[in-house]
């Protein structure tokens, strides 16, 4: 049983979800159990069908659970809110939208004034790198640029947790080392708080202060690990000794996991 | 440029050949009337300049009364197929209470309610109106429905998690996705009523196109066939191209950016 603590921006305890799929009830995730505190950074580790996307569905309100509890803030998530941001896989920019309207579009929800939404705009374009790029619209930024502008949006709403699904899943190695070094950086300068999904292991060790590893069939935690690095982290780390084996071990763990 | 002056070779030639089967090698003018009499007629009927036949100068009020149609047909048609298309596409019960009879209704095709429509309303104005709204309402409740059906949900997923209310996820996210869909279905419906008008017209109305067309089979008068074809098809075009105004005006959103 895992102890509440009041440093706890969201809690996941004994979740557990099934799908009917051809008659046959699936049992997706079974007795998930995962703490986020204020400032960490999450990493959700696991192959392909293990749950993790059903999981952070739940986690962003846009899916029921069957049983378990999803704590924010110590209660009961009511449905999605911009408190829980979320960045999806296939960015999911409003494509009828420039850049800067799909940024403000949470904004202009609030009915917020004129002044402080071009303020809010022009601080959230320059932390994120969008500089330029205001009046164009998805289609005619790349790839890398949609994520930026997708998680500006999310940003510029000050969410207490942002989720990931996969966000850099659809981007070339070189944007997505670009981007997980982008909210590296963030994560320090707003002090972000972030559960994000993932298999690629790099990925989860290079971002994350503790990682959950997932096993497959049905979807459960099968360890959780403390990643020894502060946050102050370079690029080079993957080719660090103590990387290469931390990831080893894990290649061990799901591989043995599988079989 | 040159994709717009390829498109225009085959009108050229097609043209060329017209002029040289009548008025240089000549046919019998009551089956294929001369290029330069018919372009005579065309004269005659909007300006009234030679009186050669009982419409000359009638073009205006002709073409009005057919506008004032097709505006009224594909007015009731639209106002009809986008509002029931957008809400059994939103409610899904409504949806399955509805499919069946508009499908059933949807296959018999519009010429096939000419007859019950002329023991219902008689001929003359309602008929050819009720049939042009009949025929494009199918083109734009269909085209509505599936654009809104269509939107992906990891829109509405996306602004739910930004704020969105049920009423703003309609207008900010459904819509603005729907719409290219809406004038897709405008367009086609749009086409389908200057069909209809004629067909309506040529029931024996008093002033229109369709009707200057079948009188002037009944009188003979081929040319006049042809320049009321020929109004027609212009009266498409143009209001085609009137109504991709209107749109970009609305939302000015193209797919395929």
């Amino acid at each position: 049983m895992m102890k509440k603590d009041s440093n706890d921006i969201m809690n996941i305890v004994g979740l557990h979800k099934s799908f009917m799929i051809l008659n046959h009830e699936v049992k997706v995730l079974k007795d998930i159990s995962i703490s986020i505190k204020n400032g960490e950074i999450i990493g959700i580790l696991g192959p392909s069908g293990c749950g993790k996307s059903t999981l952070i569905n739940i986690a962003g309100g846009f899916l029921e659970k069957d049983g378990g509890q999803v704590l924010f803030k110590g209660e009961e998530i009511k449905g999605p809110s911009s408190e829980r941001g979320v960045i999806f896989q296939n960015t999911v920019l409003f494509p009828w939208l420039t850049v800067k309207e799909n940024i403000l579009y949470g904004l202009k929800l609030k009915k917020t004034s004129r002044e402080i939404m071009e303020n809010e705009l022009i601080k959230i374009i320059d932390l994120v790198g969008l500089n330029g790029f205001e009046n164009y619209y998805p289609a005619q930024i790349s790839g890398g640029m949609q994520q930026r502008a997708s998680l500006a949006r999310v940003l510029i709403m000050q969410p207490k947790i942002i989720l990931m699904d996969e966000p850099f899943g659809a981007l070339d190695a070189y944007s997505r080392m670009i981007m997980q070094n982008l909210i590296l950086e963030l994560s320090m300068k707003l002090e972000l708080t972030i559960l994000f999904i993932t298999h690629d292991i790099e990925e989860a060790l290079i971002l994350s202060d503790r990682i959950y590893i997932m096993g497959n069939r049905p979807g459960r935690v099968i360890k959780e690990i403390i990643v020894p690095y502060d946050r102050q982290r370079e690029y080079g780390m993957v080719s660090d000794g103590k990387f290469v084996k931390i990831k080893k071990d894990i290649l061990n763990l799901l591989f043995n996991n599988e079989h | 440029m040159k994709n717009r002056a390829l498109g225009l070779v085959i009108p050229t030639v097609v043209i060329f050949a017209w002029y040289l089967i009548t008025d240089v090698f000549g046919t019998e003018s009551y089956l294929m009337p001369g290029f330069v009499m018919t372009i005579k007629y065309f004269m005659d009927f909007v300006f009234g300049c030679y009186s050669i036949t009982i419409y000359s100068g009638d073009f205006i009020s002709n073409i009005m009364a057919s506008i004032a149609r097709v505006f009224m047909g594909f007015g009731l048609a639209s106002a009809l197929g986008i509002s029931l298309g957008f809400i059994t596409g939103r409610v899904k019960l409504l949806r399955l209470l509805t499919e069946p009879l508009i499908n059933a209704i949807r296959t018999v095709p519009g010429i096939g309610w000419l007859p019950i429509f002329m023991v219902w309303f008689g001929i003359g104005e309602t008929l050819t109106v009720l049939l042009i709204a009949l025929a494009a309402f199918f083109p734009i409740y269909l085209n509505t429905l599936y654009g809104i059906l269509e939107t992906p949900k990891e829109y509405i997923m996306a602004a739910q998690m930004l704020g969105a209310n049920h009423y703003k996820i309609n207008t900010t996210v459904i819509f603005p996705w729907a719409f290219p869909s809406v004038m897709t279905g405008l367009r086609l419906g749009l086409g389908v009523s200057w069909a209809y008008l004629v067909l309506g017209e040529l029931t024996g109305i008093n002033l229109g196109i369709g009707a200057v067309m079948m009188d002037s089979r009944i009188t003979g008068q081929t040319e006049m066939i042809i320049v009321t074809m020929v109004v027609i098809s212009l009266m498409g075009f143009i209001s085609d191209k009137l109504l991709k105004l209107m749109g970009k005006r609305i939302l000015n959103y193209d797919e395929k950016r």
